[in-house]
């Protein structure tokens, strides 16, 4: 909301004010003026002036010296012009010499091809008007003022170009802020100072006496100005339009506006048309009340049916186009068919054009919601709309149409005809009803924590205008206190609160009036006073931020990417928890690359290392933790709310980080690429971090990754620590799969524009749901154990696990325990067998009870050795 | 014929010259160890010269005894000085000659970031943990009644309009806010009280992305409902989590706003905490920085959770963190937070 500083100052006296302070004021009652505009600053040494005549520039083709005058009669000046519409006889905007237009140009007498200019006609935008309100026409050339424009007036008053414009950030709720009489009334509070006049008072009576806005007779009124109405009005809808007025002025002229309501229309921001829709527009802004004029003789049937629009209806709107309307909107019709969308916007067939004559002049008030679903689906967030959307001040609905025809009889020579003609249906009278809310003083204190007193909560109910009345509380005895104590016979004060204030319906609305008018500073600071409480987190948010602390210690930075995604990304990845195969998507994503609700980590990921790469970064290691979603069933994947398992996953590309200076100390220099075992490293150190062990299961069959350097994490049957609390493999339970770590397939990684990375992605859901519950101590073990080294030759498709599962079998028939095994070497290459690598195992025996005897441990170590090569094949190596 | 006592003496005597003057030239620990061995070893010069201790008359034996252990002794400190002061002198080379350029990086264990963010949030938890909140948590895909309906935001209501929203059906959506888990929270625990958590989380807005607006943004919301709960408390605990967080002179200031789920409303501004209050281009020239959205929670709100909105009331919060961490990071464009580079999150590896 714009509000003209100059109009307001109609409705309140702010003569010792500055624009600044006045801001102040209102932003800290919860009025915000976000910003000051001071329209036409710096403009000064403009005056209105008439051309006498219009002649050829002896020197140049494309200008024209005119002369004009601003005194009738008095001394003229030559003024040089490039303008091709400047006419003879017609009033201009003159910069005399001295002085200054928009952007800080200085005027000055100055010679064009020989002739001396003394000074400028001026065009709206080097007035510093709003051009972009203004038609092409006014817009294009010299700005041509009316022809009843003072001469040799400033037309920097004229133009109302030294008011001041306050832009309001109004909230939702205060409706009763998108109009000049209800910035009046806010400023009235706050500054505690009397409106000029009341807004009934100014309503003339153009049809004789009308009632008191909010007496409800509206056939009265009809009665009481000049007889029945040529319209007969008919709302079918009660609940959506319950009250509808309207009023038919006859012989309208086709003119614009006088220049001071173009003025304040131009500073509020609202394009000025012709008389008649700029009168509507203009009450509106004053009274917050929308209107809307018909073209009457274009209503043949002289009829106003307000009703529900039929399913399949249609109706071309002002701005040419045509709505398909459905039963949910509200229109108004001839009768016949819809001639307007109700609240909205008016229809392009009853349009005022230069050849209405009669108009139809239309107050009502619609019920939001419903002006608010129509608006929103058509997307025509009008002025009125929102008016309506948020609740307009059912007292006005007369009054301003009263203020409207008064206005339209006095500026578009229109004739007021008949009365107001119209219907208010018995919900009207709640809408008129005054609300009244009861509030105590120790109400107020006791939400607010102050100490206000009586009279100053008393002051803020004056100073806003609500009446109130006050009643001593029959004492009650208050039950819940032991039935002992007498509730207070404190003062109830009983407000009465304004139709105006819409917003306000309950004490705790009186509360925060009172709380902003005696100022929120005036709200002390203090602690609670409840019982005690212990803080904390649960197990998934603390697990979360250990396990985002314990990658960054390993080297991994954390990101935060988008859940939204694109469906073909969220396509690409392993879904290892869902249960279902579909996902969802928003119904209107912003842009097809953020559709979909994630299933996996990766998509994000993957987008943070190409955009690292591409920005030559040249390897990289990123982790995050995060929701993916999925549904919970496929037959209704939105029939209740999905799943949505934290995550981990983390993604590497590149080389890994050299030793620094190794080369130089003889060590490794060359960093290898990240690869399978860099991810699963790191898998490694996180399960560990949990007390969880997993097997690595060769998987093929997972999208996205490389068909032969991939595997699933699934937890294995025995945890490091402790027996996971549900035992689930113990009870022949599918086995839990923790998530996945792998290389990319190419073909995906070359999407990305990245070279093989390597990734991983589990469910820190399931990795916590499994995680045991605590540490088992074990203590250090008392004798020594025995290590036994073993190399061997061995088919190279054979794996590590396989070998492990084999020594480990080969353990259990021995009578001394084999407590370690550990790989310490694996060798492919020049030297070995054709098909065959090389593996090297430390296996330690140790016997809790007693020092093992080396015959023990090599009799041991033969009996695995054999087991292998019965069923490994292996060949020991020297 | 036996020799004299005077005779072995000098001859003594010139042993003791001869000795000193060996071992003070011997430059190595094994010269040293020769000269011991020759001097003092079991068949050494001193050995020797006792091999002459019976030829004597009784009477002059511990003379010459007692002159001859005096020179052993006097020998065994020098050697001892001696070696000690060249295996001092051989460590010093051998360490000099280990010389290193001490200046070089070390083996690189190149630790990861906390994403800022995540510091922030962490921060902000750790806070309000300490003054005895829980965080909760809540779906990302919400029901229209949790985000909407069950605070105090009707269908076809403006306020509506303060969040374009992601449905993904009629009634179901991306949250707007944290404010819904405040619903689900007070369900759960009501008519219990009090109720004290914190709620972080993504919240989602149909915003085109650009340098302040994020279609995805982190939010955390903090509720307290319990008897007597007053304004002025929830005053005093945004003043003291204002402390906390932006440093121990940092003011607050209150200004009526509007949200539908509390009334009274106010909009949480703290003193700029890039010049204190006194004004820069952080604050616009305002030495203030809007970062709370606060107010006492609506008694239809405290009802639609199944509280008695006579007997309790409350108070609820609500931050961004992205406008906290470019408060506090210096950051001037929200999109930053979400493209991760790694040359930018390197910088927050110190946290
Ligand atoms: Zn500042």
């Amino acid at each position: 909301m714009r509000v003209s500083w100059q109009w307001l100052s109609e409705w309140i006296d702010l003569g010792d004010m500055t624009p600044e302070a006045l801001a102040e004021r209102l932003t800290a009652a919860g009025v915000a003026v976000e910003q000051i505009i001071r329209r036409g600053e710096g403009i000064a040494g403009v005056l209105v002036a008439r051309v006498l005549d219009v002649r050829a520039h002896p020197n140049a083709d494309r200008l024209k010296v005119v002369t004009v005058e601003t005194a009738f009669g008095g001394p003229t000046h030559t003024v040089v012009t490039g303008a091709p519409d400047v006419e003879a006889g017609a009033f201009y905007p003159y910069a005399a010499p001295g002085a200054r237009l928009a952007g800080g140009v200085r005027i000055e007498r100055q010679a064009f091809r020989g002739v001396v200019s003394e000074g400028m006609l001026c065009s709206a935008e080097e007035l510093g008007m709003e051009v972009h309100l203004l038609s092409a026409e006014a817009r294009s050339g010299l700005y041509r003022l009316p022809d009843d424009a003072p001469l040799g007036a400033d037309a920097v008053g004229y133009l109302g170009l030294d008011d001041v414009v306050l832009e309001l950030d109004l909230t939702p709720n205060r409706a009763d802020c998108l109009s000049i009489i209800g910035v009046a009334y806010e400023a009235a509070a706050i500054l505690d100072r009397p409106l000029r006049r009341a807004p009934e008072a100014a309503v003339g009576a153009p049809t004789g006496t009308e009632k008191a806005p909010g007496a409800p007779a509206v056939g009265e009124a009809a009665k009481d100005g000049g007889g029945a109405s040529a319209f007969a009005v008919t709302v079918e809808d009660d609940d959506l339009c319950p009250l509808y007025l309207g009023q038919i002025i006859s012989g309208i002229v086709h003119r614009p506006a006088p220049q001071w309501m173009q003025n304040r229309l131009l500073a509020s921001g609202i394009r000025p048309i012709n008389a008649v829709v700029d009168v509507t527009n203009y009450v509106m802004l004053e009274y917050g009340q929308p209107l809307h004029a018909f073209d009457a003789d274009r209503i043949g049937t002289e009829r106003i049916v307000v009703r529900r629009a039929k399913e399949g209806e249609t109706l071309t709107t002002l701005d040419g186009k045509e709505r398909l309307l459905t039963a949910d909107d509200l229109v108004i019709t001839d009768g016949v068919r819809p001639i307007g969308l109700a609240g909205v916007m008016g229809g392009e067939h009853t349009e005022v054009t230069p050849e209405t004559r009669r108009i139809f002049l239309e107050s009502a008030y619609f019920a939001g919601p419903a002006i608010r679903r129509t608006a929103v689906r058509f997307d025509l967030r009008s002025e009125a709309s929102r008016r309506f959307e948020k609740g307009v001040d059912p007292l006005r609905v007369l009054s301003a149409l009263k203020r409207a025809a008064e206005l339209i009889a006095a500026l578009a020579g229109g004739r007021v005809e008949g009365g107001v003609v119209g219907r208010q249906s018995e919900r009207a009278a709640a809408l008129f009803a005054p609300r009244r809310v009861e509030i105590t003083r120790s109400a107020i204190n006791a939400r607010l924590g102050t100490a206000l007193t009586q009279d100053e909560v008393l002051d803020v109910f004056r100073r806003l205008g609500f009446p109130y009345s006050v009643a001593v509380a029959e004492a009650t005895v208050d039950a819940e206190s032991g039935g002992e104590r007498l509730a207070n016979s404190e003062e109830r004060v009983i407000v009465t609160v304004p139709t105006r204030r819409g917003d306000i319906a309950i004490a705790e609305d009186l509360i925060e009036e009172v709380a902003r008018l005696v100022g929120y500073e005036a709200i002390p600071s203090t602690a609670p006073k409840l019982p005690e409480t212990v803080g904390g987190r649960p197990p998934l948010v603390g697990a979360r931020r250990s396990v985002a602390e314990h990658l960054a210690a390993l080297g991994l930075h954390e990101v935060h990417t988008y859940v939204l995604v694109s469906e073909d990304d969220d396509r690409r990845f392993p879904r290892f928890d869902a249960r279902t195969a579909s996902a969802l998507s928003v119904r209107q994503p912003m842009n097809a690359a953020r559709r979909s609700l994630r299933r996996s980590l990766m998509p994000g990921l993957l987008e943070v290392a190409a955009y690292n790469r591409r920005h030559r970064v040249d390897s990289g290691r990123f982790f995050e933790i995060g929701k993916v979603f999925h549904p919970v069933s496929d037959e209704a994947p939105y029939g209740t709310l999905p799943d949505e398992p934290l995550h981990v996953a983390a993604v590497f590309y590149g080389h890994r980080p050299p030793v620094v200076g190794g080369r130089m100390r003889g060590g490794a220099s060359e960093a290898g690429a990240y690869d399978y075992y860099a991810a699963k490293g790191v898998v490694e150190a996180l399960l560990a971090r949990y007390g969880l062990k997993a097997d690595f299961v060769p998987a093929a069959d997972l999208p996205g990754l490389h068909p032969s350097r991939a595997a699933r994490v699934v937890l294995a049957g025995e945890t490091a620590c402790a027996p996971s609390r549900d035992g689930a493999q113990a009870n022949g339970e599918p086995p839990v799969v923790l998530g996945w770590v792998g290389e990319l397939n190419p073909s995906v990684a070359e999407a990305y524009e990245l070279t093989r990375p390597a990734a991983f992605e589990l469910s820190l859901t399931r990795l916590i749901a499994h995680r045991p519950p605590s540490a088992v101590y074990s203590a250090p073990p008392r004798f020594p154990g025995v290590r036994r080294d073993i190399s061997f030759w061995i088919d190279r498709s054979i794996t590590h696990a396989d070998v492990l599962q084999v020594i480990r079998s080969a353990a259990e028939q021995l009578t001394i325990p084999l407590t370690d095994v550990v790989l310490f070497d694996v060798y492919e290459g020049d030297k070995s067998p054709s098909g065959k690598k090389s593996m090297a195992y430390a296996l330690t025996f140790r016997h809790p009870e007693r020092t093992l005897l080396e015959e023990e441990a090599d009799a041991a170590t033969s009996h695995i050795v054999r087991t292998l090569e019965q069923r490994l094949s292996i060949a020991l190596r020297a | 014929m036996p020799p004299s006592l005077e005779a072995l003496k000098a001859e003594l005597e010139s042993v003791r010259t001869k000795a000193v003057q060996e071992i003070d030239a011997a430059k190595t620990p094994e010269a040293v160890e020769a000269l011991r061995v020759r001097y003092l070893g079991k068949k050494g010069v001193l050995a020797g010269l006792m091999s002459h201790l019976r030829a004597l008359p009784a009477e002059a034996r511990p003379s010459f005894g007692q002159a001859v252990n005096a020179l052993r002794e006097a020998l065994e400190d020098q050697i001892g000085a001696r070696r000690a002061a060249l295996e001092a002198a051989a460590l010093e080379a051998r360490l000099q000659a280990e010389a290193i350029d001490v200046t070089l990086p070390g083996e690189a264990l190149a630790p990861g970031a906390r994403h800022p963010l995540s510091q922030v949030i962490e921060a902000i938890e750790d806070i309000f943990i300490g003054m005895g909140y829980r965080i909760a948590e809540g779906p990302d895909v919400e029901w229209d009644t949790y985000n909407f309906e069950r605070l105090n935001i009707p269908k076809d209501h403006p306020a509506r309009d303060m969040q374009d929203s992601f449905y993904l059906t009629d009634e179901m959506l991306l949250r707007t806010h944290t404010s819904p888990v405040q619903v689900r929270e007070m369900l759960a625990m009501a008519p219990r009280t009090p109720l004290k958590i914190i709620c972080p989380g993504n919240v989602y807005r149909r915003d085109t992305d650009d340098a302040t607006h994020s279609h995805m943004f982190t939010q955390i919301e903090g509720l307290v409902v319990g008897e007597g709960v007053r304004m002025s408390d929830l005053k005093g605990t945004l003043e003291q989590f204002a402390r906390r967080l932006f440093g121990e002179e940092t003011k607050i200031r209150l200004r009526p706003s509007y949200f539908p789920f509390t009334e009274p409303s106010a909009e949480v501004d703290v003193t700029c905490s890039a010049c204190g209050g006194t004004g820069c281009r952080v604050c616009k020239w305002t030495g203030w920085l809007e970062v709370l959205g606060a107010g006492m929670v609506h008694p239809k709100v405290l009802e639609a959770g199944g509280y008695d909105p006579r007997r309790v009331s409350g108070f609820a919060f609500g931050l961004g963190v992205e406008r906290i961490a470019m408060i506090k990071y210096g950051v001037d464009d929200i999109r930053q937070f979400y493209v991760n580079d790694a040359r930018v999150l390197r910088s927050f590896v110190a946290c």
